[in-house]
């Protein structure tokens, strides 16, 4: 079988900049005094958000990311995403990335809902006839009926999350990124996106989600990543990570 | 070499579906509800080119009719390549909620921007010759448009990045490009004529890098064609802002998302 991601010793470092080391002026200042005030001028941290990971998914792999806050879940999203680029290692990935990490992409509350539809799937690269095709479902979907017409600011809470999950979750997706699961709104719609999740989950070729939610691992994924202050700690099947007392299980 | 600048820029062609739907939806957007519309749009222009022709053939003694044609063309080439200090430092900054969640190739945002800044000028070169038919008759455009309208094209989208690039990691020159724009404007020949600086000064225009640009659309817009002497320096920037935009945005693109 051919390997959809495939990640050999990616790491990444992240410069922080804080507000001296973002300054024309200090940098103006250490160029005038030969770098002296390098130390306290520059003010540039790097942080290894990631360090060594490596791991390969196939076709069907159900991936959880398992790590406390500030572990590196997200940003081995992101480099997954392609929104950072590793510092060192290689990543290949196989297939089209559909990213749930934000899903508010395109979302304008100046314009009506069938609008925003149209914006939000533009800004995920679909095309107008691609999308024109879609709106019914997504406005039945929504459960918005005439309001579709209305402007995005005139929405409840509700509404505008139950709009924003349907169009999000509208189109197939190849490689779907999760950052947390995602659910929307009220109690009634609860069910009903759940059980959109699933379908979606079951049409996509590999599904990488992170999360701080042991049970929901268990409930969806096959494999398991866990993550500890940037480092690997365990990646493999589910079966051989022993979810309640954090650790991997020997003799399996 | 350069691999990693192309391959964005192609990137961001392949969108080009997105940022053009996006460009025209966002000039668009932005004068909804309003009775003028798009009418807006052309608003600054022709207001501070009315007030410019006033104040100018009043110190030149000159004829309004004939100075309002030429100071419209040039505060519209203006305003198009006046994006480089205005908007382009708030290129990443502006798009800092995309940057950060969706990999866009970085080449996306200033080709939207870009497109939006020539669709304005679309608005403000309809209004500029109906202004120019009105005043002294309409001209038949010189060729070398076709050439300069590229080469504008170009200039923006290269030196645009850079400068959107160097405001992100310096945030003073988000702050300090602004104020040289208003200095570039009443340096280069838009209320005044080129040729009524004195010949000692000269240099004032000719090491100014804005003044062939704007020069070489305004002159085909009035009939004419630019002096040769502008098209090369014009030609020397270009080439000059390809270079350092595929050194530098081939080696810091992938910094961009830290920096916002």
């Amino acid at each position: 079988m051919t390997n959809i991601v495939e990640l050999n010793g990616v790491g990444l470092e992240y410069p922080i900049y804080s507000i001296k080391a973002q300054s024309l002026r200090n940098a103006v200042v250490n160029m005038a005094v030969g770098g002296k005030l390098l130390k306290n001028g520059q003010d540039l941290i790097f942080i290894k958000a990631l360090d060594n990971i490596n791991f390969t998914l196939q076709e069907g792999d159900r991936l959880g990311i398992l790590g406390h806050n500030g572990a590196g879940k997200t940003t081995l999203l992101k480099v997954l995403a392609g929104v950072y680029e590793p510092t060192r290692g290689r990543i290949s990935v196989n297939g089209r990335i559909s990213s749930m990490i934000d899903i508010h992409l395109g979302v304008d509350p100046n314009i009506t809902g069938t609008e925003n539809i149209i914006n939000m799937a533009r800004r995920r690269g679909f095309t107008t006839r691609q999308i024109q095709a879609r709106i019914p479902e997504i406005v039945e979907f929504s459960e918005l009926g005439s309001f579709i017409d209305l402007p995005f600011k005139t929405y409840s809470a509700g509404m505008c999350a139950r709009l924003v999950f349907a169009v999000a979750t509208c189109f197939e997706p190849d490689i779907l990124l999760l950052d947390e699961w995602v659910g929307a709104g009220d109690a009634g719609f609860f069910e009903k996106a759940e059980a959109k999740m699933n379908d979606i989950l079951s049409k996509s070729r590999v599904m990488i989600l992170a999360t701080h939610s042991r049970d929901l691992v268990q409930r969806v994924c096959n494999k398991v990543l866990v993550l500890n202050s940037s480092n690997q700690i365990y990646f493999g099947d589910c079966s051989g990570w022993d979810f309640a007392n954090q650790r991997i299980i020997e003799n399996v | 070499m350069f691999t990693k600048a192309i391959n964005d820029f192609r990137g961001g062609i392949k969108l080009s579906h997105v940022w053009s739907y996006q460009a025209y939806h966002e000039v668009s957007a932005k004068y909804k509800r309003t009775i003028f519309g798009s009418l807006w749009i052309v608003g600054s222009m022709v207001f501070l080119s009315v007030a410019f022709a006033i104040v100018s053939s009043a110190i030149f003694h000159q004829d309004v009719k004939q100075i309002l044609p030429y100071i419209m063309g040039g505060l519209t080439a203006f305003t198009l390549i006046s994006f480089i200090l205005t908007e382009a430092p708030e290129l990443f900054m502006s798009n800092s909620g995309i940057i950060s969640n969706h990999a866009y190739p970085f080449s996306y945002y200033i080709l939207e921007a870009v497109l939006k800044c020539f669709i304005v000028f679309a608005h403000n070169i309809i209004v500029f010759e109906i202004i120019q038919a009105l005043c002294t008759g309409l001209p038949v455009p010189h060729w070398s448009i076709l050439i300069a309208l590229p080469l504008v094209y170009v200039n923006m989208l290269t030196w645009g990045t850079l400068v959107a690039m160097i405001s992100a990691r310096y945030r003073d020159m988000r702050y300090l490009l602004p104020y040289l724009n208003t200095v570039v404007m009443f340096m280069t020949p838009l209320m005044f004529r080129a040729d009524s600086i004195s010949p000692s000064k000269r240099l004032l225009i000719d090491l100014n890098p804005f003044y062939p640009f704007i020069e070489m659309l305004r002159s085909p817009l009035m009939g004419q064609p630019m002096a040769l002497q502008y098209w090369y320096s014009a030609a020397g920037i270009t080439v000059l802002g390809i270079l350092v935009w595929l050194i530098f945005f081939n080696a810091f693109r992938n910094r961009i998302a830290f920096w916002i």
